[in-house]
């Protein structure tokens, strides 16, 4: 499988990235302004795509004027990277029309995490090409520690390495969930695949369905009832999905707690942890619960398509990326 | 019991290939002997059940009720062994003439890889629900042929023209059953349809609740679509939601291969909070008009107006500029 990867160019000083809204568009354009700070203190030049303020419903403009600028910022010879402003809703709208061949040709960085994960899976799956799950041009300098992953998985042809947790900034009342639960014991080491599970779910059935034989999963969400989350899972196993994987690390559930959703409340309830303990623990293969990728402010980086490996025993858990994700 | 069936364990039973051909139960008589259960979530407290006992008592039905209907483990109504427990009595009893759902909620799906489908092939029975128990309808339809009733869940009848749909589905074996955006007695100031293209097709029906159904997409469960009239609701879901699973049936080829899609009530569906969102019609009005399908948004089934049953796997027609949906064959014999 390596051998086939078309790895990206990592980033340098002085390279050019692409901002594009290939989902939706910040509601307020102002927001924008910290990005382009941010760029500018990692040395990077920026080019905005001409639809980045478009709006159509809840979408940054219609399904051609998304797509427009997702190939022109892959033909760009100028454009090192593509980082989007943000998820939201639209992504997979686009798949049937996305030029594959194009991307092959012109392989560069691509981030993004939430609906995003809806390109970075099938461009992976399609293309061979190493994508990267992690915060975007609207969010990577929400932390310290979001900010130090996005840089170093992004800007250094070196392997990520053993992933650490952010210091908590406060040492009372530490957030729910620990970093590390382990949810089921067990090693592997396998290629990194994943991302928003509510996008994996929606991929199901469909020719850009995740391929998960042989590879470590790692999923998160965001504001979705215990229930839905169960629903997800239990459609993943009923395809046989989870059961062909290594390991699976599940980041941030954020807002996933009962009543969360603010939407489909059931009365009676349970856990999203306990949810987890139920559908996952049974695969004989390790899960971790509570590492910080997800929706929250601390989130890092994680290349889809390279190897990592999980260590998981009681008090004692090691997730590793092992192999370089740029040249 | 036939004996090749018979001597299958339930892990064989569930990589066997059941005959698929339509298969219909029998229509219920006043004494019908009819099940109520729940395999989703339990109904929301024991006068909520003791409400559905009332309405199939009222039908002139005999209830019985599933021994864990008011069972507890967390959003469903007791675990899925005492679940399945409940539905698998009821399949295997033949003096159970009909299943019918007291409640939605969530749990149905979890069932699947448990259940003898193979017993319901032998002991062909109604099975009516909504919601989460689409998911579980769906299935029956699709590996057994059976047809099975999208409509309402029992703690959804709440006035007399649904419990007469519901009645009179159960009892019926008239055809040329209409299901209409806007009825006869009806001002046209109370309802409407809308349509992208006013065209007529024919097709057996395939559908029901959304969510329920994007839940069997990859899955041995997943409907055959080809040559399906698509009946879609859903309720209580954000419209971008929403717009996820349409895309999945985009995506899937499902929008491609259905003959068109009739698109019931969808209560409590739309924003979350005031982001920008459009409309349900135009959210999935852009494809449909590419794919030019034949789709008709209006119709009354679904939580909104669940005064229409929908049977799954029967022959009806769509004729999108009149709005309706008229089922071409009887669904119970």
């Amino acid at each position: 499988m390596s051998s086939s990867l078309i790895k990206p160019k990592h980033l340098k000083r002085g390279d050019t990235v692409a901002i594009i809204a290939p989902a939706s568009t910040p509601f307020d354009p102002g927001d924008i302004e910290y990005s382009f700070e941010w760029l500018n203190k990692l040395g990077l030049k920026y080019k905005l795509g001409k639809n980045l303020f478009k709006s159509y419903s809840d979408l940054a403009g219609t399904d051609e004027q998304r797509l427009e600028d997702l190939h022109e910022a892959f033909a760009d010879r100028e454009v090192a990277a593509i980082i989007p402003v943000r998820g939201g809703n639209g992504v997979c709208r686009l798949l049937p029309k996305l030029d594959f061949e194009l991307i092959k040709k012109n392989p560069k960085i691509l981030i993004g995490y939430s609906d995003v994960t809806g390109l970075i899976n099938p461009i992976y799956q399609k293309c061979g090409l190493v994508t990267f799950h992690g915060p975007m041009a609207g969010s990577f300098y929400r932390s310290s520690y979001s900010y130090y992953y996005f840089q170093r998985a992004l800007m250094a042809n070196k392997a990520l390495g053993l992933i650490v947790d952010p210091i908590p900034a406060e040492l009372w009342n530490p957030k729910y969930p620990p970093p590390r639960l382990v949810i089921a014991e067990g090693k592997a080491r396998a290629p990194l695949v994943g991302g928003c599970m509510t996008l994996i779910k929606q991929l199901m059935g469909t020719p850009y369905q995740l391929d998960t034989e042989g590879k470590i999963v790692f999923l998160e969400d965001v504001g979705e009832e215990p229930h839905s989350i169960d629903a997800y899972l239990t459609q993943l196993l009923l395809s046989g999905t989870l059961h062909k994987a290594k390991g699976i690390l599940v980041g941030e559930l954020s807002g996933c707690e009962p009543g969360g959703s603010g939407r489909r409340r059931l009365t009676l309830n349970k856990s999203v942890e306990n949810v987890l303990r139920e559908r996952l623990s049974g695969l004989g293969i390790p899960v971790l619960y509570g590492m910080r990728f997800g929706h929250g402010q601390d989130q890092f980086t994680l290349p889809v398509g390279v190897t990592a490996s999980l260590e998981l025993a009681k008090g004692k858990s090691k997730f590793r990326i092992e192999e370089a994700a740029t040249i | 019991m036939s004996t090749e069936l018979e001597q299958d364990d339930n892990e064989q039973e569930q990589e066997q290939v059941l005959p698929k051909d339509q298969l219909k139960a029998k229509a219920l008589r006043q004494g019908s002997r009819v099940a109520i259960v729940a395999p989703s979530s339990r109904p929301a407290s024991p006068l909520e059940l003791r409400r559905c006992v009332q309405i199939v008592e009222e039908m002139g039905f005999l209830a019985v009720v599933g021994k864990h209907a008011m069972a507890n483990d967390g959003f469903s109504a007791g675990s899925d062994e005492l679940r399945l427990d409940d539905l698998q009595t009821f399949v295997e009893d033949d003096s159970i003439e009909a299943v019918l759902c007291a409640s939605g909620g969530y749990g149905a799906l979890r069932l699947l890889p448990l259940l003898d489908f193979g017993q319901i092939r032998r002991h062909p029975k109604i099975f009516l629900g909504s919601g989460a128990n689409d998911a579980l309808l769906l299935a029956i339809n699709e590996l057994t042929g059976l047809v099975v009733f999208h409509g309402s869940n029992l703690d959804d009848v709440g006035d007399k023209h649904t419990f007469n749909a519901m009645k009179d589905t159960l009892m019926g074996t008239h055809v040329e059953r209409a299901i209409n955006c806007r009825d006869q007695d009806e001002a046209p100031y109370e309802a409407a349809s809308y349509s992208l293209a006013d065209r007529i097709c024919q097709g057996i029906i395939c559908g029901g609740n959304m969510t329920a159904l994007s839940s069997l997409y990859g899955t041995r469960y997943q409907p055959e679509f080809t040559g399906k009239i698509l009946v879609l609701d859903d309720f209580s879901e954000r419209n971008s939601i929403l717009d996820r699973w349409f895309t999945t049936f985009y995506l899937a080829g499902t929008l491609e291969q259905v003959e068109g899609i009739a698109f019931g009530g969808f209560p409590g569906c739309g924003t979350r909070g005031a982001d920008n969102m459009l409309s349900i019609e135009d959210t999935f009005g852009d494809r449909i008009k590419e794919l030019d399908i034949a789709a008709c948004f209006g119709f009354k089934f679904g939580l909104s107006s669940k005064d229409n049953i929908v049977p799954i796997g029967i022959q009806a027609k769509l004729d999108c500029s009149a709005g309706t949906l008229t089922l071409l064959e009887p669904a119970l014999n």
